[in-house]
């Protein structure tokens, strides 16, 4: 009976930590904003976002498969203060590019 | 899209006309609106002077406890005496970082007591990054809705980057971090209105709302644990949409009666130039809400960024230099106290004087005229 409170507990206190979790970040799924630095050999992104005067940064991985073709572009063709649309997922914590499309220079 | 001078004319004497039967003072609502806009314009002047406090989410670090404590003088929307503290970093390749992930451009001047306990910061430090630094008046946003509601279409047509028409004007549209044309902030920097209350909600007041859901960082660290335990968002989605309808919906006040001095003033203040980028009025396009829609208006602004000379520098933002600043919105202009972007002309004249870069050639012009002329300029802007 004992297990099996600690367990609920467990639980609860597990459900919360994520729900605050969620509360802190936005639950990203498309992000447009401007490449603030990329690190193409890892796969690292950071885009600057937000609304109004608060602006985020939010940093991405971009696994060495995404896809480029048509509108979709691979990091090696983006630069600094490009503006781009990034569709992404998140894998635990980490946000995850699916596709990365830029939307023009500034 | 410029309307021809004499056409301006007319239509200021109609708008005057119009105004002088019955006049809008400071704090009301635009005409037209319905009894339930109306109501909605009430309840989001409550929301906008709100006082938060740490159980109710301000903070952990802030500018002010209530919009209405900077937007105060001589009513709610008003313009107060606070100066906030703004900061970027230029780079050599012309990219402006707004130190997004150092806490942002706005360093915010309070903390709660929570947040000075826990870390030992009275306000948030200036991130060493940063390579400028300005100050910010809180101005007045009587008529900001109908600003909001010109077409970016019409800004498109101002803007003269290249200045083809040779007149010394080349009036730039400023973009936000996604590409979108900007028009709110003395950067011409957010979209939208409802975008930059929304912002300001969390940058002001670090009261989190459904747009904005996450505080500010502390200069880019994380908030230390128990110091913000109000749930987030700190506002619901109704008490934003109330302050975006009380924001939308504040009127510009009337124009007092341009006779004598003040009417040639008018004249003047085209004949030398100001008029070229203070554009007397602005027309707004299709909106769903009839008091907005297709209404021209007394703006004073073509909502362009502007290079303002090498004097007026501070900070970059988004593709705005150091030097450039929006046109400032005259509208009201009667009942400042101070003016320039960081409040340091203490009259009307000075901050003709400190107009610079491509306002330097009507500030020539300004000096130019005899001192009964200069006084008709300023007897006119009093009206405003």
């Amino acid at each position: 009976m004992k297990r099996i409170a600690s367990a609920a507990l467990l639980l609860v206190l597990a459900s919360t930590l994520v729900a605050v979790a969620a509360q802190q970040q936005p639950a990203y799924t498309s992000i447009q904003g401007t490449v603030h630095a990329l690190q193409p050999k890892s796969g690292s992104l950071d885009v600057v976002t937000g609304v109004g005067m608060a602006l985020r940064l939010v940093h991405l991985s971009v696994p060495p498969t995404l896809a480029s073709g048509g509108a979709a572009v691979s990091m090696s063709a983006l630069k600094r203060g490009d503006i781009v649309r990034v569709q992404c997922h998140y894998s635990g914590k980490q946000l995850i590019a699916d596709r990365i499309e830029k939307v023009g220079p500034r | 899209m410029r309307l021809a001078p004499a056409a301006s004319v007319l239509l200021l004497v109609a708008l005057v006309a119009s105004g002088c039967a019955k006049p809008v003072h400071p704090g009301d609502p635009i005409s037209g609106l319905t009894a339930e806009q109306r109501d909605r314009f009430r309840r989001g002047r409550a929301v906008f002077d709100s006082v938060f406090t740490p159980e109710t989410g301000l903070g952990p670090l802030f500018n002010s406890t209530a919009c209405g404590e900077c937007h105060e003088d001589p009513v709610s929307g008003g313009s107060g005496d606070e100066v906030e503290v703004h900061a970027t970093a230029f780079h050599a390749d012309g990219n402006c970082d707004p130190l997004a992930g150092e806490g942002g451009p706005v360093i915010q001047q309070d903390a709660t007591p929570a947040l000075k306990a826990a870390l030992g910061l009275d306000k948030e430090p200036l991130p060493k990054e940063a390579t400028g630094r300005g100050l910010r008046t809180s101005l007045a946003i009587f008529g900001r809705g109908l600003l909001d509601a010109v077409p970016d279409s019409d800004l498109v047509s101002y803007a003269d980057p290249d200045d083809r028409n040779h007149d010394g004007i080349s009036g730039r549209l400023n973009r936000f971090v996604d590409g979108r044309i900007g028009r709110f902030g003395r950067k011409a920097f957010v979209p939208t209105l409802s975008e930059f209350n929304a912002g300001a909600f969390v940058i002001e007041q670090g009261i989190t709302n459904p747009a904005v859901p996450t505080e500010e960082s502390i200069g880019g660290a994380p908030i230390p644990d128990g110091v913000d335990p109000t749930p987030d968002p700190e506002i619901n989605q109704e008490a934003l949409d109330l302050t975006n309808d009380f924001v939308r919906f504040l009127a510009p006040p009337s124009p007092l009666r341009q006779t004598g001095a003040a009417g040639n003033g008018r004249y003047l203040f085209d004949r030398i130039g100001c008029a070229s980028c203070h554009f007397p009025t602005l027309r707004t396009g299709e909106n769903p809400i009839q008091a907005l829609d297709r209404k021209r208006f007394f703006a004073y602004t073509d909502l362009l960024v502007h290079d303002m000379g090498p004097d007026l520098a501070d900070i970059c933002l988004g593709l705005a230099a150091p030097s450039e600043f929006r046109t400032e919105p005259l509208v009201g202009v009667r009942l400042a106290h101070h003016f320039l972007h960081d409040g340091r002309a203490a009259t009307l004249d000075q901050a003709i004087e400190l107009h610079g870069g491509e306002g330097s050639g009507a500030r020539d012009r300004f000096k130019a005229l005899t001192p009964k002329e200069r006084e008709a300029v300023i007897a006119f802007l009093k009206t405003l």
